[in-house]
């Protein structure tokens, strides 16, 4: 980082867009990006985007739209976050870190830097979100998967969380054998449509196992459009727990994260099936 | 479009206000915002882990509670900084400051400035926090010699003298 030449602070989307180079460093809330380029010798630029005006929560059409600056913070305590998907957005933004890291740390930077404790990539997975990205010319809507295809190109502008998931039942909750064994940490996020006896629609991602979120389409389709009766919570909860076992074979927590997630599966599904 | 170039020294130019007065700089493009600060005098924000881990570097930037070590000194361009020396000193104590000390929340004290610094913003946001607030705002400023409960029990101390005010 010693050979930075220049520091540009652009003020909106069009100044960014004259600096906006694949060469360039670009730092938000500087949890990530500072302290591991610090050594990067080659770096000549840096793009601080803190000014751009993406520091934002609204309604907007059927979306709840979050600017791509806004902080953990921010997102924990705002309150269309708290109204909406029962509290969903705002109880697991609590989970981010610490205070001062919530304070720092934006929805923008979690999916941008791919890590497998980051918090924002299995929300929104988890409610179908889509982003809002700028390629330097124009914007354009990614999903999630499709924007860690082309995420070295593009600036993330905004995520569109749709509102029809608003009355789905979720639950979220980061668990680790002990605080401080950060190793054995897993985030579970479930969402579900339940009308009656059957599911209409079904969506339980887990993080903390891979890079991007872990979720099984395959499994959730076994449970889709089926009578509440007819589904074994058991042989469900064991296809999870086998899907994390296997991602997590080398890792010293293995068995720990396997039992964990079949048990809270399984309670999931139980508390939604009325059990 | 602002930009910050390197001048031939190779530091890059920054201003920006520090406890209430205006500052004029040069930086490393490497440095971090907590080295600057303590290469500026005010030795009271510490270097605890220098990896956003330990809150001992805590300030206040525009209003909110951010760890320093994380930050590369350039950021505090155009920004209103406040570190433990802008709340009060020996002779006149910020009630924050006071309620840590008349409540025995301080042992060996490294991790006090820190402690203060979010408890500050804190109490500014919330004027009356219940304890798990006062938790959740604390959980990212640690301290190795004491259990915590004195700490919880100086914010509410600090906070009923700021609101008898």
């Amino acid at each position: 980082m010693n050979n930075i030449k220049t520091v540009y602070i652009p003020q909106n989307i069009k100044e960014f867009s004259s600096v906006f180079s694949k060469k360039s460093l670009i730092m938000a809330g500087s949890t990530y990006s500072f302290k591991s380029f610090e050594k990067d010798k080659e770096l000549k630029e840096i793009v601080s985007i803190n000014n751009l005006p993406l520091k934002y929560i609204k309604k907007e059409s059927n979306n709840i739209v979050i600017g791509a600056l806004s902080t953990f913070d921010d997102i924990e305590n705002s309150g269309l976050c708290k109204k909406h998907f029962f509290g969903f957005l705002s109880h697991a933004s609590s989970y981010c870190s610490s205070q001062l890291i919530r304070n720092m740390a934006t929805l923008g930077g979690n999916i941008a830097h791919p890590n497998a404790f980051n918090i924002m990539p299995v929300v929104m997975e988890t409610l179908n979100g889509k982003l809002k990205v700028f390629d330097g010319k124009k914007y354009k809507i990614l999903s999630l998967s499709d924007y860690y295809n082309e995420r070295n190109k593009v600036l993330i502008t905004e995520a569109m969380i749709p509102l029809k998931y608003d009355k789905n039942l979720f639950y979220f909750e980061k668990i680790s054998r002990t605080k401080t064994s950060w190793e054995s940490y897993i985030t579970f996020s479930f969402r579900a449509d339940v009308k009656k006896t059957k599911i209409n629609d079904i969506r339980l991602v887990f993080g903390s196992v891979k890079a991007v979120p872990l979720y099984s389409p395959e499994i959730e389709k076994e449970m889709v459009s089926r009578d509440i009766k007819d589904i074994n919570v058991e042989e469900i909860s064991k296809k999870y727990s086998d899907l994390i076992y296997s991602v997590a074979s080398s890792h010293k927590y293995s068995e720990y994260r396997k039992e964990v997630t079949y048990n809270t599966v399984k309670g999931f599904l139980k508390k939604i099936f009325g059990r | 479009m602002k930009k910050l170039l390197k001048n031939k020294e190779g530091l890059i130019e920054i201003g920006f206000r520090l406890n209430g007065t205006e500052i004029k700089t040069s930086v490393k493009p490497n440095e971090t915002l907590l080295e600057l600060i303590r290469r500026l005098g005010y030795k009271g924000t510490k270097k605890g882990c220098d990896t956003g881990d330990c809150g001992s570097c805590t300030i206040i930037i525009d209003g909110i509670a951010k760890v320093s070590c994380l930050l590369p000194a350039f950021y505090a361009e155009g920004k209103e900084i406040i570190t433990i020396e802008g709340l009060g000193d020996v002779s006149n104590p910020h009630p924050i400051q006071k309620a840590y000390a008349d409540s025995g929340a301080v042992q060996c004290g490294f991790c006090i400035p820190g402690m203060i610094m979010t408890t500050k913003f804190l109490l500014d946001r919330k004027p009356k926090p219940s304890d798990s607030d006062i938790k959740h705002a604390l959980d990212g400023n640690l301290c190795r010699c004491t259990g915590y409960v004195k700490q919880i029990e100086a914010v509410k101390i600090a906070a009923s003298k700021i609101n008898k005010k």
